[in-house]
């Protein structure tokens, strides 16, 4: 409509030099190499110290163990870039487990139908949380941290307390199975939880930067303010982003079931903690706006390192605990200097 | 750049601290490295074989679980053909089974597990069978029955001594309370349903008011606050392990009612001191340094060519007298 | 005692791409109220952060008590005696009145452990007599008058023994009887031969209480009267320096037909019975000081805050709008005041910020369209000129003129028929201002209808083809293009009769 054709002042000279965009500036290649180098330092190491470190097999055991906190961790990096936090992850996870055991004890052979409906129960709760946020203005640390107890209370009430067997061949699968199947124990596969956290990072790199969704989850969580008088419906990217962290926290829920074979009311406890460690590990800011679902993987990568390297080297336990904080909080120091670079 | 070089330089610098506690933190607590493993077999002049065996338990949070371990690292330097490697599997079901799989990748030649839940822990038994290991259960078992052995107590029976003492402490009559362990737990299951089934024969024992302790001492004690508040007239508490027993004995010493009575289960260090200093009533005694002893044994004899045994039932041992408690105190130095 | 207080010589200070000042000289008498004057942008606030050791100056010399310094930190400013007291002040709200005074020096006991309660009350209450302020020392900041607070900073820079006191922007938020209180603390101050540089736009009080004014332009140093050798029009030809039309490009437009009419808009305590209308094509400006309720009559319109009465029709239909985004699909795009709270997404993308507010239009299904958005962006930018080097820096990374251009880019992309410009070019140098200004008659020459919120006199009058003058929530005036003077409205803007 305003096509400034007239003017002068306004011409398009500079229109051909912005086509061509220039590459990634040196500052943000720095940023991106500083968690690689970390990464590849610790498992230079490890392969040094364990000779097992680098064997095949034990590359898939790395991969299958990040799987369920990776997913965990996608949908926490969707909620950090909101600028939120997600504390009740681990009991949503709980919740999906026992709901889904439960239905399939009630009524077996519908292990499909009970998986749903267990990954619906937190696509729910998170929408129940995404509803206090959004409607009621309460921090998310706060409505998480009350969901938090909420759901692992339901989560015992449900299983009135107790472990409930799953006994679906399809529905352990989930956490025990394989792509295809070994004959020889030396033989690899890939296990069905790497697919599963695969497509979840997939599909969650497709929203977050391929959708208008996506764009605005960023400038909800970069300003708020600037994103409401922009015509953005905040609440309802409010509620999106935490009804999609719910649905994350079910998959991952019944990866865990199936895993553990049992819908466990005390499964997944802590399991924010290492969930909000790899997302800012990877480079999020818990100020909201920023953050990567690439970065998050590798942040995941790193924890699930640490944690296969140190049992290979038989690190005492107490050890483990006080050096997987320093490799966190040095990976972070080592992200926020190299953000400084000029 | 300079500042990325320090920061790199530091990240190196922690990942070799890292290693040299990796080696070293192991031997330092009484476990065995792989270049002392190996200069032990070259000392032997490599006539018999160590085998490599790989342990995963119980949160070593918990009292009762750190001195299992303690009891395995005793047994791992008694025993000269086996290396333990022992892993903490923190609580998570996950983590004990994604560490019975990074063992397995490892080469070890048997797995020795402590189950941290009946359910949960069964892929593990697969993982050992599918790639052709022995499975030795210590403790607390699984519902997958296809592991070799299993070394450990009948856990009812831990209850039903527990309920058996409480009476004879009573004389046959009082008012109880019982302090349980996390819900849905199988220790929880198994001990209330002992407890009960031994109160029951006598109708002059009432059971007040039964509350989880979720196995914490804190927990205990603010259950055990509300109870004195509560009820005016206690005779005994008896708790489903000894950490939640001490902190119920806390409470009452802390509201001067020392004249109720705490029994407790698993026989905690600090359990056996109060039996020795008077205060705690009594402790069913899990004896984990014959259960850790025989467990590896059985593993060697399985590796060496011998018949799993199935099942190997250690009895448990009432301590209500201070001497008794002396003599498994000692043991422990 | 020397004849100068402070004396700026010569100093210079460049930022990347601008030359913020260019050997600018002031000479600052003792017990004098010194006006510093200049259009937004002229470097009055570089000068003061440079005096204030927030800036370190390129080139130049001070002298301040007859000694060479060389400030280096707001700190060190504070310890040779310079205080400054800024438009926005930070008290701590939850300490008392004495508290704050005496911030960072409070009496102890002579344990030297404990804050000597006591003494730090009673001083403070002597300080506060001294000056006449009716204030309990024991009294939270938080129950304090803007005014009142910045009574207390004031008593807080003389219990310093500061030899220097600079204001900016003191009476910005006051009111006309707090403005009289000020003004007298001032004269108490003067009597104590304590120097004030005053920084304000308001030429009513730089005639009323100053003694020197000191003049500045695109960061250049234009000369230095006393308040009696000038009038309103030399003091305003000197800061401008230029006759109006020459950075005002207005066109005459023939205005088309209504698009937005406002009938009694009112909100309880903010505005009241507010109406007017806009057409095609025309340029309205909304004049009035800050706090009069311009920006939340338009917030209102915007949908960004509720009104309590009133209706909005907009081409003709009664506008029932919920939220901004249905504001936004009716045509209406609003520039606000604050780019960094409510214009831009500081840490993300200029690509991302400006495609924000379209992205619907750029999508197919859930799908950004990136090749599209990315043409467009570039488009809009180059037709902008937008100092960059790629769409995918931050918006953070950009100075304030090219931020303002992104919002610009933004808003245009969404094709409104009724563009609300909320102090466009605030914070902004002469030379963006001068492109936004060009910017603003091309589009109305194109039939976009403008409404301008302004508090700079020269850029209404010059901008406008119809001006409204709010006042106290209320519109106070209306001016059509041939019989605007920039005293009536001052006049009509105060309330008052002249």
């Amino acid at each position: 409509m305003f096509g400034f054709k007239n003017n002068s002042a306004l011409n398009s000279d500079g229109a051909a030099a912005l086509m061509k965009e220039p590459g990634e500036s040196f500052k943000s290649y720095m940023r991106s190499y500083a968690l690689l180098v970390v990464f590849l330092v610790m498992v230079i190491v490890l392969s040094i110290i364990s000779p097992t470190f680098m064997t095949p097999k034990n590359i898939v055991n790395i991969f299958r163990q990040i799987s369920i906190n990776g997913i965990l961790a996608v949908g926490m990096t969707f909620v950090i870039i909101l600028g939120g936090i997600d504390l009740s992850i681990g009991s949503l996870c709980a919740i999906a487990g026992v709901t889904s055991a439960i239905m399939l004890e009630r009524i077996p052979g519908i292990s499909f139908v009970a998986i749903i409906a267990g990954v619906l129960a937190c696509s729910f709760l998170g929408a129940v949380v995404g509803f206090i946020v959004s409607k009621f203005k309460i921090a998310p640390f706060i409505a998480t941290l009350a969901m938090l107890t909420i759901a692992r209370g339901l989560a015992l009430v449900i299983a009135e307390g107790v472990p409930h067997t799953i006994k679906d061949p399809f529905y352990i699968s989930l956490g025990n199975g394989y792509l295809w199947e070994t004959s020889s124990p030396d033989q690899i596969s890939i296990p069905t939880p790497v697919l599963i956290f695969v497509i979840v990072a997939a599909v969650s790199m497709i929203i977050l930067y391929r959708t208008k969704f996506g764009r605005y989850v960023y400038a909800v969580g970069g300003n708020e303010q600037a994103s409401r008088a922009s015509g953005i419906n905040v609440n309802k990217v409010k509620m999106m982003v935490f009804i999609l962290n719910g649905t994350l926290c079910g998959i991952a829920g019944i990866v865990l079931a199936g895993r553990i074979t049992s819908g466990q009311p005390s499964a997944a406890t802590g399991y924010e903690l290492d969930a909000i460690a790899a997302v800012i590990i990877g480079g999020a800011s818990l100020t909201g706006g920023a953050g990567k679902i690439s970065g998050t993987i590798l942040g995941a990568l790193i924890i699930g390192v640490l944690n296969n390297g140190l049992v290979l080297m038989g690190v005492s336990s107490y050890y483990q605990q006080i050096i997987r904080g320093v490799i966190i909080a040095a990976a972070v120091i080592l992200d926020q200097r190299t953000k400084h670079i000029e | 750049m300079k500042n990325l070089f320090k920061v790199m330089a530091l990240i190196l610098a922690l990942s070799m601290m890292l290693a040299a506690c990796g080696n070293s933190a192991p031997s330092g607590q009484g476990g065995t490295s792989d270049s002392q493993a190996s200069t032990l077999q070259d000392s032997d002049g490599g006539a018999e074989k160590v085998w490599k065996i790989g342990v995963t338990t119980q949160a070593w949070k918990h009292e009762f679980i750190k001195n299992l371990v303690n009891a395995l690292k005793a047994t791992d330097e008694q025993l000269k053909d086996v290396e333990l490697t022992i892993i903490d599997s923190d609580d998570s079901v996950e983590k004990q089974l994604n560490d019975v799989d990074t063992l397995i990748a490892q080469g070890v030649d048997g797995i020795i597990m402590d189950a941290n839940s009946f359910e949960g822990s069964s892929p593990a038994v697969e993982a050992c069978k599918k790639a052709g290991i022995p499975l030795v259960e210590l403790v607390a078992y699984t519902e997958n029955e296809e592991y070799a052995t299993f070394v450990g107590t009948d856990v009812k029976a831990s209850g039903l001594m527990a309920g058996e003492t409480i009476a004879e402490l009573l004389g046959g009559k009082g008012k109880v309370l019982m302090i349980e362990g996390m819900m849905g737990h199988s220790g929880q299951v198994n001990r209330a349903a002992g407890i009960t089934e031994a109160l029951k024969k006598y109708p002059d024992i009432q059971m007040l008011d039964q509350q989880s302790g979720e196995w914490s001492k804190d927990k205990a004690m603010a259950v055990t606050e509300n109870w004195l508040t509560k009820y005016p007239e206690i005779d005994a508490i008896v708790a489903h392990n000894d950490g939640m027993g001490l902190g119920a004995m806390n409470a009452c010493v802390a509201a001067g009612r020392t004249e109720i009575k705490v029994v407790g289960i698993d026989g905690d260090t600090e359990a056996l001191q109060g039996v020795i200093d008077g205060k705690y009533a009594a402790s069913v005694l899990d004896d984990v340094w014959i259960e850790a002893d025989l467990a590896v044994r059985e593993m060697r004899d399985i590796l060496n060519g011998a018949e799993p045994k199935k099942k190997i039932i250690v009895d448990y041992v009432p301590i209500k007298d201070a001497a008794t408690a002396q003599k498994y105190l000692d043991q422990r130095k | 005692m020397a004849e100068y207080v402070l004396q700026m010589k010569g100093v210079s200070k460049a930022f990347p791409g601008v030359k913020a000042l260019d050997n600018v000289s002031l000479n600052i008498r003792p017990g004098e109220v010194h006006a510093l004057m200049g259009e937004n942008g002229a470097g009055k606030s570089t000068l003061m952060k440079i005096l204030n050791g927030m800036y370190q100056p390129d080139g130049g010399e001070i002298i301040f008590n007859g000694e060479k310094v060389c400030i280096t930190s707001p700190t060190e400013a504070l310890k040779i005696g310079i205080s400054m007291i800024y438009q926005e002040l930070n008290p701590i709200l939850d300490m008392t009145i004495a508290q704050n005074i005496f911030i960072g020096r409070e009496p102890m006991q002579k344990n030297r452990l404990f804050i000597d309660d006591k003494r730090l009350y009673s001083d403070a209450k002597v300080l506060l007599e001294e000056f006449k302020m009716p204030l309990n020392p024991r009294w939270k900041m938080s129950k304090l008058s803007t005014a009142q607070k910045q009574m207390v900073e004031m008593i807080k820079a003389v219990s310093l023994n500061s030899k220097l006191i600079v204001m900016d922007e003191p009476t910005s938020s006051l009111t006309e009887e707090e403005v009289n209180t000020l003004f007298a603390t001032i004269e108490r101050l003067k009597k104590e031969n304590v120097p004030i540089v005053y920084i304000s736009h308001r030429m009513e009080e730089v005639f009323m209480i100053c003694d020197t004014v000191s003049v500045l332009r695109d960061g250049q140093y234009i000369g230095t009267r006393p308040i009696g050798e000038l009038d309103k029009n030399s003091l305003i030809s000197m800061m401008v320096g230029r006759e109006l039309k020459d950075i005002f490009p207005k066109t005459e437009v023939q205005t088309g037909e209504t698009v937005l009419e406002v009938k009694s808009l009112s909100k309880k305590g903010v505005f009241n019975d507010i109406s007017f209308k806009l057409q095609k094509g025309e340029i309205l400006g909304l004049y009035g000081l800050v706090g009069a309720g311009r920006s939340e009559i338009m917030r209102a319109i915007f949908g960004l805050d509720s009104y309590s009465s009133g209706e909005i029709i907009l081409n003709g239909k009664a506008l029932k709008a919920k939220n901004t985004k249905q504001v936004i699909e009716n045509g209406v795009s609003m520039v606000t005041e604050d780019r960094k709270e409510l214009g831009l997404v500081l840490c993300r993308s200029l690509k991302e910020n400006i495609s924000l507010a379209s992205l619907d239009d750029c999508s197919k299904g859930p799908f950004v369209k990136r090749k599209l958005e990315n043409e467009r962006c570039v488009n809009m930018t180059s037709k902008m000129r937008v100092k960059m080097s790629s769409l995918k820096q931050n918006a953070e990374s950009l100075s304030g003129g090219n931020q303002q251009k992104i919002v610009l880019c933004k808003w245009l992309m969404k094709n409104p028929r009724i563009l609300i410009l909320d102090e466009p070019t605030r914070g902004i140098d002469v030379g963006a201002k001068a492109e936004i200004y060009q910017l603003m008659s091309t589009l109305a020459s194109q039939g976009l209808a403008v409404i301008m919120i302004s508090s700079e006199l020269p850029e209404v009058i010059g901008m406008s083809d119809r001006i409204l003058v709010v006042g106290e929530g209320k519109i106070k005036g209306e001016f059509a293009r041939e019989d605007i003077s920039q005293d009536d409205l001052l006049a009509c803007a105060l309330g008052g009769d002249k």
